[in-house]
């Protein structure tokens, strides 16, 4: 549905977007999360043809999003962050206007706005100003003015920004629903939320893709946690030592504590064999437990990695290419 | 006794129930109490205006002078505006009906009104009680509205509905079809009948929205009307008999035809399955066509039946009749495109109007328009009211109405374009809602065009006041003035406001900000009002000399004033042509430059 190959994209000379390149199937649900100033923005952006890319190729349902945007916009339901609406038109009216200009024909147009009215549950509403409206009423306007078309594939800038508790759930709940058969792009930079809705996702940091996989795989991802008193460097020898561990990484708790993190080939669970080994030596071992390794973990590796992982020659811009990214047109 | 509270009482207040409830707060209807008293304000002083007036004009006692007939038809104006406020407001039925049956009153008297021959002298003509009737036909449509907004009732809500389409059927035909007969009912009374006919059927349509399949179709029987106008005003102003004209119409008719038909979906495409009867029908259409082309083409050169000698002077049609009715057969197919295409450019401009009605700043501007107007009209009607002592005037007597040496519309123009064209692109930026805009899939040059178009309709429909003022001095004389030079002018205002339009929605796509959006305006109008005077003292210094030429083709106070003595001349056309098509492709330039930085 979406192929994104070395999308680049510089305002003057800062680099917003760097190299990314990813693919996202037909109704998958795909969630880009990052810090605010990113790149996820401008990626949506590029995708919704707004913005053009300073290199690289994007591409919708098969079209280019350079070369053929009116069917590329034909294509999408877009939804931004600050949900601009025309503050004197009635909700009614505002949605059949959208309709109208995203091509949805006469005959039907009275039965597809009254559903996306009923399903975004804006029928108390019908007939408010647009101006009036408090924002999570904006929310679903907009959502409902995004699926007005029944886009294959709907974007969406933070979705859930903003909202209270219960209605962040019901949003959530009907992206799941629509997620069925529709593909969905969604911005947040909050994990929970992702991880109960997204099949996929992307890790945007300073405009570079750190993470592009399927949550599904995630899941196989394991570590053995060994909490141990005793000499570090030794005890992280004798675990590099043992067969079927790929890596290790310590952590001083104070006290004489460390904490081992003990990554396994295959996910064998080596737990009984750390623990005679532990033994063996005589060293105390006061937690030895089996983590599965969460989005929480990749999100923080990626985002606490120094920036010399994100640089390569041919990307840096002239002045330093340390500087933030985050610029909002 | 355990004072444990054993059962919960049940908490819940109307209206708490949390996000998913039926909406966000309670509702509770506010008791129209001010609306009645203006009411009832109202209705004291139509009582007392009516009164006052029906006394003053039509039995021969004078009364003091608070009941002069100027100050009762104020009284009688405000009080009107009174009761349409309440109108607006309260919801219960029993005032409903009451408005109602006010307005359905209004409606006929003031049909009825519109053709009743009246003079206090005896002579009366078909028209004569054009200016109540037509007040009271727009009080009609007004009452009827404002009621129909508050009506609940499904079968009340549809007969209002169609009565709105029969008025304004009614009004159309008598319009249309008396003002082909004779052109003396053509101005102003087919006119103002066939415009208020429009204005009543678009009020039907707009009620039921094109969703709706009767108002849809009403729609486009509109359009079809003011073809039918449109063509056979075209064919009495022939020099001959067009029978050329008919073949080469029927020809498009049938190449184009199928093929709306088809993406209307009324018919079948030819490339949907292979040997369709439409194929085969269009084939032998076209056959059809080519025979009587070729007919034609023998009648009008080979033979001398079509140049009859003698011909009398067709010139006598055109103008003002003929062209009259092709400008309204035009406003017709215009208004009936507008309202049911679902075309991006009709739907984006529908909704660019909307907006500028929707904002204050249309009123703003139509008042202060009314006032420029006002004023304009005393300072040459002043004149004429002294005639006697001052002598007569010359045809064509509204030369110094607009234009020649009344500066005050020309000044006018220069306050209004600004004003109307600053939000184009500015508000819509600054919003956010342009990024929505732009990713739905319309193009760039739809969106422009749509703003340029409304804002040329509502720079023209500022001009409104003006022509009103003129229909009074028409009623208000009882005789002919020789109106032609206003439709030049009509031509002149549009090739200008296009020029202005386009200046101010150019400067309005370069900035966020309003103000400098409406300061940068404001400097290109007064440079082109400069440029008069500049000519003034080339005129005086070397006159003849190649720069006054230019600018005059620059100035447009200059265009006006030509084109008010009824001497409009086409080149002078092309300067404000040209800068129209700079200005729109300079602003597509600029909304391009996204797609390339």
């Amino acid at each position: 549905m979406i192929q994104v190959d070395r999308l680049t994209k510089y305002f003057g000379h800062v680099m917003a977007v760097n190299n990314v390149s990813f693919q996202v199937e037909k109704n998958e649900i795909v969630g880009l999360l990052g810090n605010n100033g990113a790149g996820k923005t401008t990626i949506m952006r590029i995708l919704t043809t707004y913005l053009p890319a300073s290199s690289g190729v994007a591409r919708v349902a098969g079209f280019d999003v350079m070369t053929d945007s009116i069917e590329v916009r034909k294509r999408i339901g877009y939804l931004p962050e600050s949900i601009p609406l025309y503050g004197e038109m009635r909700v009614e009216e505002y949605l059949d206007y959208r309709a109208k200009l995203k091509g949805v024909e006469r005959h039907r147009r009275p039965q597809r706005v009254g559903y996306c009215v009923e399903r975004c549950r804006l029928e108390g509403v019908r007939r408010t100003l647009l101006g009036t409206l408090s924002k999570g009423f904006r929310q679903r306007v907009g959502l409902a003015d995004a699926m007005i078309a029944d886009p294959p594939l709907l974007i969406l800038d933070e979705p859930t920004d903003g909202l209270d508790p219960g209605q962040k759930q019901e949003t959530l709940g009907m992206l799941r629903e629509l997620g069925r058969d529709h593909t969905i792009m969604l911005s947040s930079h909050m994990l929970s939320e992702v991880e109960s809705i997204a099949q996929r996702v992307l890790i945007i940091r300073r405009g570079h893709l750190g993470y592009a996989k399927k949550l599904s795989d995630l899941e196989t991802d394991a570590v053995i946690v060994v909490e141990a008193r005793g000499p570090a460097d030794q005890i992280g020898a004798a675990l590099r030592a043992m067969n079927g561990v790929i890596q290790v990484s310590a952590e001083n708790l104070g006290d004489g504590l460390n904490v081992y993190e003990v990554r396994t080939h295959h996910m064998e669970d080596l737990r009984e064999q750390v623990f005679q080994l532990m033994a063996r030596n005589n060293w105390v071992v006061r937690r030895l437990d089996l983590r599965r390794r969460r989005l929480q973990d990749r999100w923080n590796e990626i985002n606490n990695a120094d920036d010399s992982a994100l640089q390569t020659p041919s990307l840096v811009a002239p002045t330093g290419g340390a500087g933030p990214a985050a610029v909002t047109q | 006794m355990s004072k444990a509270i054993t059962e919960k009482r049940d908490e819940r207040t109307p209206g708490a129930a949390l996000a998913g409830g039926p909406g966000p707060s309670i509702r509770v209807e506010d008791e129209p109490a001010f609306a009645r008293l203006c009411a009832l304000f109202g209705a004291f002083c139509v009582v007392v205006g009516g009164v006052a007036l029906y006394i003053g004009l039509f039995t021969t006692k004078t009364l003091p002078w608070p009941f002069t007939p100027f100050w009762m038809s104020l009284l009688l104006t405000v009080g009107c505006i009174a009761l349409l406020f309440h109108a607006a407001y309260d919801r219960h039925v029993e005032f409903r009906r009451v408005y109602q049956f006010l307005g359905v009153l209004s409606l006929i008297v003031g049909a009825v009104l519109c053709f009743l021959p009246y003079s206090s002298g005896g002579h009366g003509r078909a028209g004569d009680l054009l200016g109540p009737g037509v007040v009271l036909l727009s009080l009609g449509l007004l009452f009827l509205l404002f009621t129909l907004r508050n009506e609940t009732e499904a079968a009340a809500r549809n007969w209002l509905q169609l009565l709105l389409l029969a008025a304004g059927s009614v009004l159309t035909v008598i319009g249309l079809f008396g003002g082909n007969l004779s052109r003396d009912f053509l101005a102003p009374v087919g006119l103002v009948l066939a415009l208020a006919g429009l204005v009543y059927l678009l009020a039907f349509v707009g009620s039921r929205g094109t969703s709706d399949d009767l108002a849809y179709r009403a729609g486009l029987v509109i359009g079809a009307v003011g073809a039918i106008v449109f063509f056979v005003a075209l064919w009495r102003s022939a020099a001959r008999f067009p029978i050329l004209e008919v073949v080469i119409i029927l020809a498009v008719l049938v190449e184009v035809g199928p093929r709306l038909a088809a993406a209307q979906g009324y018919l079948a495409p030819e490339t949907a399955a292979p040997g369709l009867p439409f194929s085969r029908a269009v084939t032998i259409a076209r056959l059809v066509v080519l025979v009587l082309f070729l007919v034609a083409l023998w009648l009008t050169f080979g033979t001398s039946w079509i140049y009859p000698p003698n011909q009398p002077a067709w010139s006598e049609y055109v103008v003002p009749q003929g062209v009259l009715l092709m400008g309204m057969g035009l406003i017709y197919i215009c208004t009936s495109y507008l309202i049911c295409s679902d075309a991006p450019l009709a739907v984006l401009t529908r909704r660019e109007l909307a907006a500028f009605v929707y904002s204050p700043v249309a009123y703003f501007l139509l008042f202060g328009s009314s006032v420029f107007a006002a004023w304009s009209f005393w300072l040459f009607a002043l004149p004429l009211y002294y005639s006697r002592e001052l002598g007569p005037m010359f045809e064509p007597i509204v030369k110094n109405y607009m234009a020649g040496n009344n500066f005050l519309a020309v000044i006018c123009a220069i306050g209004v374009v600004p004003a109307l064209t600053m939000r184009l692109f500015s508000e819509e930026k600054r919003a956010g809602t342009l990024e929505v805009l732009l990713t739905a899939p319309v193009s760039d040059f739809d969106v422009l065009m749509s703003k340029f178009l409304a804002a040329l309709l509502m720079f023209l429909l500022v001009w409104l006041p003006f022509g009103v003022y003129l229909i009074a001095l028409r009623l208000g004389a009882g005789k002919d003035f020789d109106y032609r030079p206003l439709l030049s002018f009509f031509v002149a205002l549009v090739f200008s406001g296009a020029n202005f339009v386009g200046m101010g929605l150019f400067f309005s796509c370069l900035t966020r900000n309003q103000i400098v959006s409406f300061i940068l305006s404001l400097i290109g109008m007064l440079t082109f009002f400069c440029i008069y005077f500049g000519r003034l003292l080339i005129q005086i210094k070397e006159p003849g000399s190649v720069w006054e030429s230019v600018l005059q083709h620059m100035s447009y106070h200059d265009l006006w004033s030509t084109a008010m003595e009824g001497q409009l001349q086409p080149r002078f056309l092309v300067f404000p042509a040209t800068l129209t098509v700079l200005w729109l492709f300079m602003t597509a330039k600029v909304l391009e430059i996204r797609k390339w930085s």
